[in-house]
């Protein structure tokens, strides 16, 4: 046989496939989307958050939707390509007539995504990092965040050290040598020296996996205190690698997606948690509030075992969001329509994170509450440590 | 010309079938050929949206593919280096449009094929005395080093999540939607086909040929193998660079971890997987490679498999590990070569091969 | 001394990464890019198994083994049908076995990631300096290996034969030596290298997609060193592990792949060939 044949058949198949595929449900019902990194390198991360989300969606449609309209959640995969990404939010945009998209991954998607949606009037909404292109004064339109924005998560950091160090010693801030990563050094150190401390910083490309090299020259710096924002292999490395070196000081960790239980697993083996803080803007999963118990009672309807960590509670955050935004959108509540909701938003969430999640039309960003989590021996968890402290959406402590 | 047993099939029919680079061709052929061109032209009206955005990233593709098998298929001069060259389109776009504002796309678009041609050059010269593997390795290193470098200029230089790029726009025409670039990436990528297809036939091609088959021999036939060497290499790079200036303005942003070396191998695999060494065949593997994951995403939805994104994902993966190999254990001359293999089906049929034919040209 | 020790680790897996991929070098002339993702497979091998609750030793020896099934069925698989062709065939077909055991990695073992954990836990302290125990036992376990196939190629007969391919392949086939057994043996010992150092790697650092990144590391020793000389991949290793670590230290983690990159680039247009490699480039499998 011709193995053409067999070629043409296939293609023949993958076409229909396609072209059938576009067909659209004619019921009462809000389609939006997410697109997250559900594969790739930073999978771990991303997809609990839209797993939580996924939950939220479930529990909503349970409970009768909203005033009567269903969600229909499509998902998609990015792989942390910023080509896929946009591709996806296109294809989310013109051919399933999403009303908005959720999550994203990576920052380095970020920009072409919601370059892609404003181009189509539909809102982005970001969960993960933000770009400071939603920050005040005049963000991009169409484009919101809920998640950490490195410079403002940066500023946080160096005035929380500050605070906890009485304005006394070093502080040595480390991130991945991306624009992200930068900009988080450069506020932490900002904040810090307002707050009256030395500080330096140490960047380290992403490509690294052991972290002795590093620790030894963080260590050259003789830091009195250590903040880290990087990705959860990175963490457990250079902790290790620190507490190798010979640095016994505290070390606080930038929660950006941080799943709490392989870290505490990672690192139980070489005993090295002491002394090892969190801040973060959502609650800690060993909390017990009442939002959490939702959480966790949806988890366990739908047979989801894994231990809920701060990415599930981001998740649900969101899942709140939407609910709010399109509640008060109305129904049938077109891109635009939502885009106007969103532009003038409080939504409380309870005692998952400090405050409300607040967009108005100059900040598609909001003030931010975060706190600080002290890692607990006996209780093998991370636990509250502080208030809540406020953050406004304009960091302006930038290192000279 | 022998005369044909069937006088119902056209004369030509056959003879291009067995001669690729058959210089006469009949009247079955150019209806094929305005057929085709009719279809590409009226793809954005005829398929949904979602369409001309998947063919202006194939197009791209297309103009990149065809380029690296120049280099990889024709000369065999194995390069890892194809995302670093994209990058340096890029960033040259990038870099230049942040330099000067406002500055004009087509002149963008030779800045980086400049910067592309540069590079080309400068990576070209110490491999003239390598042999492939060396080349390969060369490239391999190349591609390390520019992202590295990629990625200190963006956070150091530049201090952003990527450098935006604005709305392209040739001679006032605005490039503002997926239509407007798939006519505009259309005529570039076949310009580059016709020009590939030009190249291959011309003195200076077959010398690439030459040196690709059996360096030792063409030299002491007189080719003067470093030149050639020098000159496919700088093409390539050339031609890849404006690819990547193009996907720039496309997508809109720049940002380095986009350049990773996932991107490379993916363009080797269009190439192996189209066939090396041949246009059509870095045509048919570029829009194969590229509209794969979104097929197959497709596929799975239809089929309605509850599969965990993350298993589809690594189902791709060694669906795409698989081909690679696979092509190049079963079928190493690719799709094109299958191609070749329907048309000459076609044209024999009903009989499965023909009889010996008298050679009369 | 925590710093000689962080050196003396790095190397030694490079090295035995490196000599993984050189032992197949020699014998089929194939240059393994995927030495990166096989190494990471068998590390998830080997944390998957000690995490289900075997001990170290245990784990290792199921790497092990799974590492030498995984050798044999790649010879079977691939390399047997490719021998005789050009060298660059060989070297697309391990591009797309990387993405391929990528993809396995993704669906079998999920990606995300995670440690061997040796058992042994915190810090020891030698010479007044503490050092890590993980990093310990990651160096020694690779130089003990590099040690045992140094010994085995020299020492043995099995060992010589393979050297015989690798010198003069007529000759040695003609003197009865087994061609198609001792390339199926030199892709099980090299598996076997590369993945007791990916295991190693993952005691001393993590497990993970994105760890296969030390292959490259691998690949660049192997190419300052001289593809086909075992002696030359463990200088390319010292000089990679020490200018990565340096650098690191004294200039600036940022540059730290660069460095090795510029040394290589210079060791290329100086010696083509690699500081150890035989200077005629033979052209086979």
């Amino acid at each position: 046989m011709i193995p053409a044949k067999r070629g043409l058949a296939l293609f023949a198949a993958i076409a229909m496939a396609t072209a059938s595929s576009n067909g659209i449900a004619q019921e009462k019902a809000h389609r939006i989307g997410y697109i997250g990194d559900l594969s790739g390198p930073m999978q771990d991360n991303y997809r609990p958050i839209l797993e939580a989300f996924e939950l939220y969606v479930k529990e909503l449609n349970a409970r009768g939707g909203i005033d009567g309209a269903q969600v229909n959640l499509l998902s998609r995969n990015d792989q942390l390509d910023a080509t896929r990404a946009a591709s996806m939010a296109l294809e989310l945009a013109t051919a399933e007539r999403v009303n908005s998209i959720w999550g994203m991954s990576q920052t380095r998607t970020h920009v072409a995504v919601y370059r892609a949606a404003q181009g189509n009037k539909v809102p982005a909404i970001a969960m993960f990092s933000g770009i400071k292109e939603i920050l005040p004064p005049a963000p991009m339109p169409y484009a919101y965040s809920i998640g950490h924005v490195f410079e403002v998560a940066g500023e946080v950091s160096g005035k929380l050290v500050a605070q906890l160090q009485k304005g006394k010693g070093r502080m040595v801030c480390t991130s991945i040598e991306a624009p992200g990563g930068v900009a988080v050094c450069q506020f932490a150190e900002g904040a810090a020296t307002a707050g009256g401390m030395q500080t330096g910083t140490v960047l380290f490309p992403p490509t690294v996996t052991e972290f002795g090299a590093i620790a030894q020259r963080i260590m050259t710096l003789n830091p009195t205190s250590f903040v880290v924002h990087a990705g959860s292999g990175q963490n457990v490395g250079l902790i290790r690698a620190m507490r190798g070196a010979g640095y016994y000081g505290p070390v606080l960790l930038g929660s950006h997606g941080l799943s709490e239980a392989p870290l505490i697993a990672a690192l139980q083996g070489v005993g090295v948690l002491g002394n090892v803080q969190i801040v973060s803007r959502f609650a800690s999963p060993d909390e017990n509030i009442k939002e959490l118990d939702e959480l966790r009672a949806a988890a366990k309807k739908h047979g989801k075992r894994d231990p809920i960590a701060t990415t599930s509670i981001m998740g649900w955050t969101m899942g709140k969001v939407m609910e709010a935004a399109l509640r008060k959108c109305g129904y049938p509540c077109p891109g635009e329509k939502l885009n106007g909701v969103l532009e003038n938003l409080s939504v409380d969430v309870g005692g998952l994170m400090g405050g409300p999640i607040r967009f108005t039309a100059q900040d598609h960003y909001g003030p931010s509450w975060w706190r600080v989590y002290q890692y607990d021996e006996a209780k093998r968890a991370f636990l509250p440590a502080s208030g809540w402290i406020e953050s406004s959406s304009t960091p302006t402590l930038r290192k000279q | 010309m022998s005369r044909r047993s069937f006088e119902w099939a056209p004369a030509s029919l056959h003879l291009a079938a067995h001669h690729p680079f058959a210089l006469r061709r009949g009247w079955v052929q150019w209806t094929y050929v305005l057929a085709g061109v009719l279809a590409l032209l009226a793809v954005p009206s005829v398929l949904p949206p979602y369409w001309p955005h998947l063919a202006n990233l194939s197009l791209i593709a297309v103009i990149g593919a065809v380029a690296l098998n120049l280099l990889t298929g024709n000369a065999r001069l194995v390069s890892l280096g194809q995302a670093a060259l994209l990058g340096v389109g890029g960033f040259a776009a990038g870099l230049l449009v942040r330099a000067f504002p406002g500055i004009p796309f087509p002149i963008v678009l030779c800045g980086a094929t400049v910067a592309g041609l540069l590079i080309g050059l400068i990576v070209a010269l110490p491999s003239l005395r390598l042999r492939v593997l060396y080349v390969a390795v060369t490239t391999l290193a190349l591609h390390f080093a520019a992202v590295t470098v990629f990625a200190i200029i963006q956070a150091v230089v530049l201090d952003s999540s990527g450098i935006n790029m604005p709305v392209a726009a040739i001679a006032g025409f605005e490039l503002g939607s997926a239509v407007r670039w798939y006519f505009v990436l259309l005529s570039l990528a076949a310009l580059t086909v016709l020009g590939a297809l030009n190249l291959l036939r011309s003195h200076i091609g077959r010398r690439w040929v030459a040196v690709g088959e059996h360096d030792v021999a063409a030299e002491s036939l007189g080719v003067s193998v470093a030149r050639a060497k020098l000159s496919v290499f700088v093409v390539s790079s050339a031609v890849v660079s404006s690819a990547g200036a193009l996907s720039a303005y496309y997508i809109g942003t720049v940002s380095y971890e986009s350049y990773n070396f996932g991107l490379a191998i993916s363009y080797l695999a269009m190439i192996i997987i189209g066939g090396l060494g041949s246009v059509l065949g870095s045509v048919l593997g570029a829009v194969l490679i590229t509209l794969l994951p979104y097929a197959l995403d497709q596929v799975f939805a239809v089929v309605g498999l509850q599969i965990r994104a993350s298993t589809l994902a690594g189902l791709q993966e060694m669906l795409f590990g698989a081909l690679i190999v696979g092509f190049l254990l079963f079928e190493p001359r690719g799709l094109a070569e299958v191609w070749r293999r329907v048309r000459t089906a076609a044209a024999d049929w009903p009989f499965r091969y023909r009889a010996a034919q008298r050679a009369t040209r | 001394m925590t710093l000689l020790l962080t050196i003396v680790a790095s190397w030694g897996i490079y090295a035995l990464l490196g000599m993984g991929i050189v032992i197949v070098y020699r014998t089929s002339r194939v240059l393994n890019i995927a030495g990166g993702e096989l190494a990471v497979f068998v590390g998830y091998v080997v944390a998957t198994s000690i995490a289900q609750g075997l001990p170290f030793a245990a784990g290792l020896a199921v790497g092990a083994l799974s590492a030498a099934a995984l050798g044999f069925v790649v010879f079977l698989a691939l390399f047997r049908r490719l021998m005789g062709e050009a060298p660059h065939v060989g070297l697309m077909v391990t591009v797309g076995l990387a993405t391929f055991v990528n993809g396995v990695i993704v669906i079998v073992f999920g990606g995300g990631m995670t440690a061997v954990q040796t058992g042994f836990a915190g810090f020891v302290n030698v010479a007044g300096a503490r050092l890590a125990v993980p990093d310990l036992v990651a160096a020694c376990g690779a130089w003990l290996g590099i040690g045992a196939i140094a010994l085995a190629y020299r020492l043995t007969n099995l060992g010589l034969q393979m050297r015989a391919v690798a010198e003069r392949v007529m000759l040695s086939a003609q003197r009865g030596v087994n061609f198609d057994r001792i390339v199926a043996l030199s892709w099980v010992i090299g598996l076997l290298a590369l993945g007791l150092a990916g295991s190693l790697h993952g005691a001393r650092a993590f497990v993970a997609v994105s760890a296969a990144v030390i292959g490259i590391g691998a690949l660049l020793a192997c190419l300052i060193g001289g593809m086909d000389s075992l002696k030359g991949v463990v200088v390319g290793a010292f000089i990679v592990s020490v200018a990565e670590t340096l650098t690191a230290v004294y200039v600036d983690p940022r540059y730290v792949l660069l460095v090795p990159v510029g040394i290589l680039l210079a060791v290329l247009a100086v010696r083509p060939w690699g500081l150890f490699g035989t200077v005629e480039e033979f052209r086979r499998v």
